[in-house]
């Protein structure tokens, strides 16, 4: 094996080696690796191109929310599958996987090209270069644009899986099987209420097959699990789930759940299904899905090698791999601190952690010197450099709220942290309000509007220690509003390394497809509320990560001025599931989505709306007025603040920390080369000035009246009426 | 998908079996001919849509096939209450006091 796999670590069966093929390369992994883990353990960073520039990017999570390593999937005829996420898909004795958006090949791409003469097209360039002559468009234009656009190719084939659905009805659902979640289960199981468990990763236990370290009970964090999971296989009223991902949630309690039965086995049993679409009807419903790391900004933050801290912690952990050799760790949070002692553990020599923070415990600092890490408080990065591996990391001082002298530091990997954000997708689907909490920086559940927990992680509860207390509370009481006699398990934790309070971080990211530039361009052309933004003029939120990274919140705030969770939410979908998931089987179905499947049906209305709770003003085939949907159409509310204040406050953001770089197709406003753009140049003109005369300055092209109201389509009664 | 309490049949029942049957308590004019064309027309096509509680007719179409009326929150979406055609309608406030 190679140098990258530790012997004896992680949970994967050093006895079972799999054979499996990337861009026609053979690779062998072992029995429990998913595709990402596997080729990390063989050295293998480099795994896609961005969706726009065809930058070169690498695996930058381990979980659910990997928004780069994304790689067609093949098993024969009719069973291939593009944009699988490398962090999920588990490998199989002869997995066929390949690289997408590159041509000829991953490391030499052509369309790479793009990145160097990004300069040229700005955002929306498309929409207005391409337009003369008339005829050229179909001919000459669309085919070579829509050659080049998009990742992963639509299979041309009948898909040759069937897929399965089938209906539950269930006193209480706990969605994630982390620490949270199994102690509610296991609170709820206890009182006899019948329970299903459900977690999208192919093992449950979510942060603690990470932290092998933790001691429950007066076990170590992997023999609790296993108890707990014997346990709740003992009861015959609990049924636990992993590989199922909680796909929505909808009226009256109800869930949707895509089930993967046959994608990680290398001999599927003849006509079983592929997938099952799960329908759950639950009395009550605990959501225990975590927390995301939200990850730093700067220069060249999408450079493979690049990597979320938790991530490298997780392949280092859970799969025994490490990430890198010499890596270099910068974070505004305690847990890099832990990712990077892990990594010395285990034979890493940690070049450096930098800190964004003045100050950290102290403790931290003393470990960090005996194990021979430089650790450098206070400073900032603001780039990094290496073709298609990092190579290096700029790191600088902070001089008065200013980056000051850089210094270069050699390493092979970064990883990141710029804290964590709960996960709070599936309780925004219920119209759940978020609110902004501001001791730890993060929207927390607000105002709920269905019979729903939500425990540990997700209520910025961070420790483990915390989770499993929050998460019995929570079974526990789910289990008593559904008449049951329930009492909270307590569990004794020691060895906790996750804090309780986060310190305070600043951190500014700008995602998936959006540079600052972009923010400036499209807000130059009268997108200025931040939902026209996000969805019509910018790429953000465009791709399979769609609105799981935590963006949701930072770029909200970061656009649309005082940081205030009145109104947020997040974007309903947090992981991209096949559409055909539970399809009456169907020859259209990949590539040309059934849409009933993956909506439980709202009725009528679901022909014209969206999924879950039609959330468009659609007035249904009979006048029957559904929910508004507050984003996209609504009108500017106070929180809709326009470029002035996202623009002073992103400078003002700057001053403290790098700049963002990481998604497909990115492009940074700042850092080493900037972009051009009058409107975020102004923006800087004008932020610069004195805050008493900037309204005096406003130029008219910043003085936007509001977007006039559309005709009202008969939705309400007219005037002449009252 | 909505469950929707048939207050003939006494049952939760998916969305799918019933269908929406406009505003309800709208009483017809004792007598038509005396009405002028405008509060014939009020009467015929004008209603309220409300933005939150909604007084409404709904049909068990597919089931036993009655007409009876819902209040519903047209915000979130949710059913108040149901009750038999030819009851009175009830008390907003005891009913969004009720509803979490």
């Amino acid at each position: 094996m190679t140098s990258y796999r530790l012997q004896g670590r992680g949970r994967v069966d050093h006895g079972k080696p799999v054979n499996f093929t990337f861009d026609g390369k053979t690779y062998q992994g072992l029995a429990g690796d998913t595709l990402a883990s596997a080729l990390l353990a063989n050295g293998v960073h480099l795994m896609g191109r961005s969706f726009k520039y065809h930058r070169p990017r690498g695996v930058v999570s381990a979980g659910s929310d990997e928004p780069n390593a994304l790689m067609g999937t093949r098993r024969g005829p009719g069973r291939f599958e593009p944009n699988t996420r490398a962090t999920i898909q588990e490998i199989r004795e002869g997995l066929e996987a390949a690289s997408q958006n590159r041509w000829p090949s991953l490391a030499f791409d052509m369309g790479a090209i793009n990145d160097n003469l990004g300069s040229l097209f700005s955002a929306g360039f498309y929409y207005k270069t391409f337009m003369w002559p008339r005829a050229f468009w179909d001919r000459v234009y669309e085919p070579v644009i829509r050659n080049a656009a998009g990742l992963g190719v639509s299979p041309t084939e009948p898909d040759a899986d069937s897929y399965a659905s089938r209906f539950a009805h269930v006193d209480v659902l706990v969605v994630g099987a982390g620490p949270a979640g199994l102690a509610a289960a296991l609170a709820a199981g206890r009182s006899g209420a019948s329970v299903m468990l459900v977690d999208e990763n192919a093992e449950v236990g979510g942060t603690l097959l990470s932290e092998p370290t933790v001691v429950i009970d007066g076990q170590p964090a992997w023999d609790w699990l296993a108890a707990t999971v014997a346990e709740l296989d003992g009861l015959a009223n609990v049924q636990v789930m992993p590989r199922t991902t909680a796909i929505g949630y909808y009226h009256q309690n109800l869930v949707g759940l895509a089930q993967r039965l046959t994608d990680h086995l290398a001999a599927p049993p003849e006509g079983a299904p592929r997938e099952r679409m799960w329908k759950v009807r639950a009395k009550e419903v605990v959501l225990a899905q975590g927390a995301l790391e939200k990850p730093l900004v700067f220069d060249g933050n999408d450079r493979p090698g690049v990597m979320l801290a938790s991530a490298a912690q997780t392949y280092l952990n859970r799969y025994g791999v490490k990430v890198g050799d010499r890596p270099a760790i910068v974070t505004a949070h305690d847990s890099a601190w832990h990712a990077a002692f892990d990594l010395a553990g285990a034979g890493a020599k940690p070049v450096v952690i930098v800190d964004m923070r003045a100050s950290v415990d102290p403790a931290l600092t003393d470990r960090a010197h005996a194990l021979g890490i430089e650790a450098l408080l206070g400073r900032t990065v603001t780039g990094t450099a290496g073709r298609l591996r990092v190579t290096s990391l700029r790191v600088n001082r902070m001089e008065g709220g200013k980056a000051g002298e850089p210094r270069d530091i050699g390493c092979d990997a970064v990883l990141m942290c710029g804290g964590w954000t709960p996960c709070l997708h599936l309780f925004s689907h219920t119209q759940g309000k978020l609110a902004w909490d501001e001791a730890l920086q993060v929207y927390l559940p607000g105002r709920k509007t269905e019979a729903v927990q939500i425990a540990g992680a997700g209520r910025g509860l961070w420790s483990i220690a915390a989770s499993l207390g929050d998460g019995a509370n929570a079974g526990a009481a789910a289990a008593r509003d559904v008449g049951l006699e329930a009492e909270a398990p307590a569990f004794g934790v020691a060895a906790d390394r996750k804090p309780d309070v986060l310190g305070r971080h600043v951190v500014l990211e700008v995602d998936e497809g959006l540079g600052l530039g972009r923010v400036a361009v499209g807000q130059e052309r009268r997108f200025t509320m931040k939902r026209y933004v996000k969805y019509c003029y910018t790429t953000l939120y465009s791709k399979c990560a769609s609105g799981s990274r935590p963006t949701a919140g930072i770029v909200t705030a970061s656009i649309h001025g005082p940081v205030s969770g009145a109104g947020s939410r997040m974007r309903h979908r947090q992981a991209p599931v096949r559409r055909q998931a539970g399809a009456v089987q169907s020859a259209s179905a990949r590539g040309c989505p059934a849409r009933s499947e993956v909506r439980p049906s709202v009725g009528r209305s679901s022909a014209c709306c969206r999924p879950s709770r039609s959330r468009s003003r659609c007035m249904g085939h009979h006048g029957r007025r559904l929910p508004p949907r507050t984003s996209f159409l609504n009108w500017p509310t106070e929180y809709d603040i326009g470029v002035m204040t996202s623009m002073s406050k992103i400078e003002s953001l700057r001053g403290e920390v790098g700049l963002c770089q990481r998604s497909t197709t990115w492009r940074s406003g700042l850092g080493s080369r900037p972009r051009p753009s009058a409107g975020f140049s102004t923006a800087m003109r004008r932020s610069a000035d004195p805050p008493g005369t900037r309204s005096s300055a406003r130029s008219p092209s910043w003085d936007m009246s509001p977007p006039r109201p559309p005709a009202p389509c008969g939705r309400t009664a007219p005037a002449w009426s009252a | 998908m909505l469950l929707i309490h048939c207050p003939y049949c006494e049952q939760d029942l998916p969305e799918l079996e019933f269908a929406y049957a406009g505003e309800a308590h709208i009483a017809r004019p004792a007598d038509p001919s005396k009405l002028t064309d405008e509060e014939w027309r009020d009467f015929l096509f004008i209603r309220t849509n409300p933005k939150g509680v909604h007084f409404e007719r709904w049909r068990h179409v597919n089931g036993c096939a009655r007409f009876f009326n819902a209040v519903r929150e047209t915000v979130g979406d949710k059913f108040l209450a149901t009750y038999r055609a030819d009851e009175p309608r009830p008390d907003i406030s005891s009913l969004t006091g009720d509803a979490k």
